[in-house]
């Protein structure tokens, strides 16, 4: 499989909590945004549920259940909605930290696990890439969290 | 402070009944999760004094659970603590409050009707009553004495 460069960009912070989604070279939205824009027409009740519970982390910040990473995972990779069932929905992200998340993409659940679906196993494979890479570029210090809850270091590399 | 413009777009998406679904079910989370540090009982333990498995736990506390009554009511007992919404009862006195005008508005002809109120005659009425004259006619009836 050929590597694939991305950049994480910053949709939205306020000074709590900050959040980021993968933007793909030649690509001028990122995941999120993509996910946003193809999803917002058919599903506006389920887009309406995912947009208040990031309301809902973005206020509460790392207090909100959402972001108490348990840690027990190999991973940081969690769904949104986990389990709304009026939700048909869902959007994987990346809980890097409590104030930081990356949302990445998703769509229309319609197995019970996401690896028996090819469209969202794509999604939560490409983050799990990239929670990966985050992870050692944090080891050593090409990534850090800064007192601002805002990522530095070199957010663009390949997967 | 930054804000997406898609995302922004997409927050007029947020009914009223979304946004208060959502708030209840992270209230209900965080409900469950300061009971149990309360009580210094950890996920695992709680998953199994519920007879369920942790992963299900991790979901219900992760504040996007449709819960039903019955769950959080089993939640509630099991903790010692009530872990339903403390609804905000602002909302609740307004709505109460326009119930209790909307039953003067349409009950009150039928009292008025009912003790024989004729309001607006009412102060004409005593007015005649006060009267030397009605007093003469009616002296029989009245105990009031001629001024």
């Amino acid at each position: 499989m050929v590597n694939q460069y991305l950049k994480l960009k910053l949709l939205e912070e306020n000074g709590r909590v900050s959040i980021y989604s993968p933007v793909f070279e030649g690509e001028t939205l990122s995941e999120y945004e993509k996910f946003l824009t193809t999803h917002k027409e058919l599903y506006r009740d389920d887009i309406g549920v995912i947009m208040a519970r990031i309301d809902n982390i973005k206020e509460d910040g790392e207090s909100d259940g959402y972001l108490r990473c348990e840690g027990r995972r190999s991973d940081r990779v969690g769904a949104l909605p986990p389990s709304f069932d009026s939700c048909k929905l869902r959007l994987y992200c990346i809980c890097v930290r409590t104030n930081i998340l990356i949302l990445g993409g998703g769509g229309r659940k319609t197995t019970r696990t996401y690896n028996e679906d090819p469209q969202l196993s794509h999604h939560v494979n490409i983050l799990q890439k990239i929670d990966r890479e985050i992870m050692m570029r944090e080891a050593d210090r090409r990534i850090f969290i800064g007192d601002d809850n805002l990522m530095h270091g070199k957010l663009g590399f390949y997967i | 402070m930054k804000i997406n413009a898609i995302m922004q777009e997409c927050r007029k998406l947020i009914t009223p009944s979304i946004k208060m679904q959502v708030d209840w079910s992270v209230e209900v989370a965080n409900n469950i999760y300061d009971a149990l540090e309360k009580n210094g009982i950890n996920q695992k333990e709680f998953a199994h004094k519920m007879g369920k498995t942790e992963p299900e736990v991790t979901r219900w506390l992760a504040g996007t659970h449709n819960f039903t009554f019955k769950t959080v009511a089993k939640i509630s007992a099991a903790l010692g603590e009530n872990v339903m919404p403390k609804f905000k009862s602002r909302t609740k006195g307004i709505e109460y409050k326009r119930s209790l005008w909307t039953i003067y508005i349409t009950k009150l002809p039928s009292i008025v009707e009912e003790k024989k109120l004729n309001t607006f005659n009412y102060g004409q009425k005593r007015e005649q009553e006060n009267s030397n004259t009605y007093r003469e006619m009616h002296r029989d009836k009245l105990s009031m004495p001629l001024s």
